[in-house]
């Protein structure tokens, strides 16, 4: 692995503790999974799966089989199932005449992904407030905590950014409903890509993560006094509106 | 590739239907299955696992085979007169769309029921509805239109006929399809499709009774004029009163046969 890409890795992770592959692609793609066996393909699908998401491999670049299988030493059963993995996760596309891209990134796509993960965002914060439970809870303090340090740091933007996904991805993993966490989780995992762009642009500034801190914060506060949860998905609307926007002006 | 013989009265042919077609007119059923299995794909044709696929969706649906029954690979195989591969291809396919659970790739069996995840299964399409209602609100056409006056009329049609109980429920369950499929949000409609399949197992064991349908039928006839005057917050006040009741006689049934 290139020495040069962030270590987002090293940011705590709310969901099982993932050692190996390391990686935002692959504590998504295999959340909750026991660490202790990676099949080839699972190795495979993780590292092409970073690179996409950190943009090594281009949207809509081909993704040669015969080249990977090269690259990793292996025959290209492994790196055909490996792509079928990260098609079903959305990252790249396999055209029966053409091969393997990388899905091309679109407005249309990411207004699609917004849409649909700020919906099911809102089914998965209520149900956190019903279903959390005292031992979570600790760990999701402790995860807000950490995020909350590095929010103000303009060098540790992807790490932040990273830490407040990864709250999200907690809520939807403890909110009782495990169809909504899988989607969720998924949608997180094709959302990075547009979210890091506007990152890249400069769009993703300490005070929106600030903001998201405070949600996190809010909600804290409404599951330990037993307020109401629905000020704050109003305010979780707004806040998806608004990155849509900005996301939206960035592709442009 | 030389595809295995198909038994002919079990898998007619290569089924060509596309999913447009077929789901926008309310008087096909045939393939009820095959498009909310392959939405987004549009396969000119199906191959062989594919067929295998859908007739063991319908069957499972259909409840001809029962929550929680083994599913033999080997006697499928010998059924259709195909060789294993395809039929473990075709498990997979299913068991992606929550129709079949295997354990660690060795027996695999029919996804059984409960109450919890049916009230998962209901949360979930719930909050997808209500983001297509949000969308398709505003967006539907006339077509549109002209489409849900020929839904509404076809399932006033089936209301009271007992015999045509299953078709009615699909084609109300097609409803709420056809417009995740026209809210222009390709992702919802994908997530749909499954959902859809793994929420008419319950429907149509549950749902049995005239009355029970005849309440869809309101929910449906009250719902297609609010649409029609784009009246969202009224959709959205009527969708979560009406979920209410029919979702919470399901899971009495539900509970009374656990």
């Amino acid at each position: 692995m290139s020495a040069a890409r962030p270590r987002l890795v090293s940011v705590a992770i709310p969901l099982e503790p993932l050692d190996r592959p390391d990686g935002v692609a692959a504590s998504r793609l295999f959340v909750g999974r026991s660490q202790v066996a990676w099949t080839l393909p699972e190795q495979i699908a993780a590292e092409v799966g970073e690179r996409i998401l950190n943009e090594q491999i281009a949207p809509t670049e081909r993704i040669g089989e015969e080249k990977l299988a090269r690259e990793f030493g292996v025959s290209r059963g492994p790196i055909r199932d490996a792509l079928k993995m990260l098609e079903q996760a959305g990252l790249v596309s396999i055209e029966s005449r053409k091969g393997t891209i990388a899905t091309p990134l679109s407005e249309d796509d990411m207004r699609e992904i917004f849409v649909l993960r700020g919906g099911l965002s809102e089914v998965a914060v209520r149900g956190f407030v019903d279903h959390a439970t005292p031992a979570n809870l600790a760990h999701y303090r402790r995860h807000l905590d950490a995020a909350e340090a590095l929010v103000d740091d303009d060098r540790s933007v992807l790490f932040s950014t990273e830490a407040n996904d990864r709250l999200l991805l907690f809520i939807a993993h403890n909110c009782g409903n495990s169809r909504v966490a899988r989607i969720l989780t998924t949608l997180s995992l094709q959302s990075i890509r547009y979210v890091r762009r506007t990152v890249a642009g400069g769009q993703n500034p300490a005070s929106r993560r600030r903001e998201l801190v405070r949600f996190y914060r809010e909600l804290l506060a409404v599951y330990e006094k037993h307020g109401d949860v629905e000020p704050l998905i109003q305010k979780l609307r707004k806040m998806i509106g608004e990155r849509t926007r900005t996301t939206a002006e960035v592709l442009r | 590739m030389r595809l295995p013989p198909i038994n002919a009265t079990e898998l007619p042919g290569p089924t060509v239907k596309p999913f447009a077609r077929s789901i926008y007119s309310p008087r096909t059923r045939a393939s009820y299955a095959t498009y909310r299995l392959f939405y987004g794909e549009e396969p000119p044709t199906l191959s062989v696992k594919d067929q295998v696929a859908v007739r063991m969706a319908e069957r499972i649906v259909e409840q001809r085979l029962k929550p929680g029954q083994r599913i033999s690979e080997q006697s499928i195989a010998e059924e259709f007169n195909v060789s294993k591969a395809p039929v473990s291809e075709a498990l997979m396919l299913l068991e992606y769309t929550g129709l079949v659970e295997s354990a660690a790739r060795r027996s695999a069996h029919v996804a059984p029921i409960s109450p919890s995840d049916f009230d998962e299964l209901q949360e979930y399409r719930g909050a997808l509805t209500d983001v297509v209602f949000r969308r398709f609100v505003e967006r539907h056409s006339p077509a549109d239109r002209a489409v849900f006056r020929d839904y509404l009329e076809h399932l006033q049609e089936l209301v009271s006929d007992e015999a045509r109980a299953f078709e009615f429920i699909e084609l109300a369950d097609r409803s709420i399809l056809y417009m995740a499929i026209q809210s222009g949000n390709r992702r919802i409609a994908r997530a749909m499709c499954p959902l859809s399949l793994q929420l008419l197992r319950y429907y149509t064991a549950f749902v049995r009774t005239p009355t029970q349908r005849q309440r869809i039928l309101d929910w449906w006839t009250l719902a297609i004029p609010l649409l029609e005057q784009r009246d969202h917050k009224r959709l959205m006040a009527h969708a979560h009163e009406s979920r209410g009741a029919l979702v919470s006689e399901i899971r009495d049934a539900l509970q009374a046969a656990a």
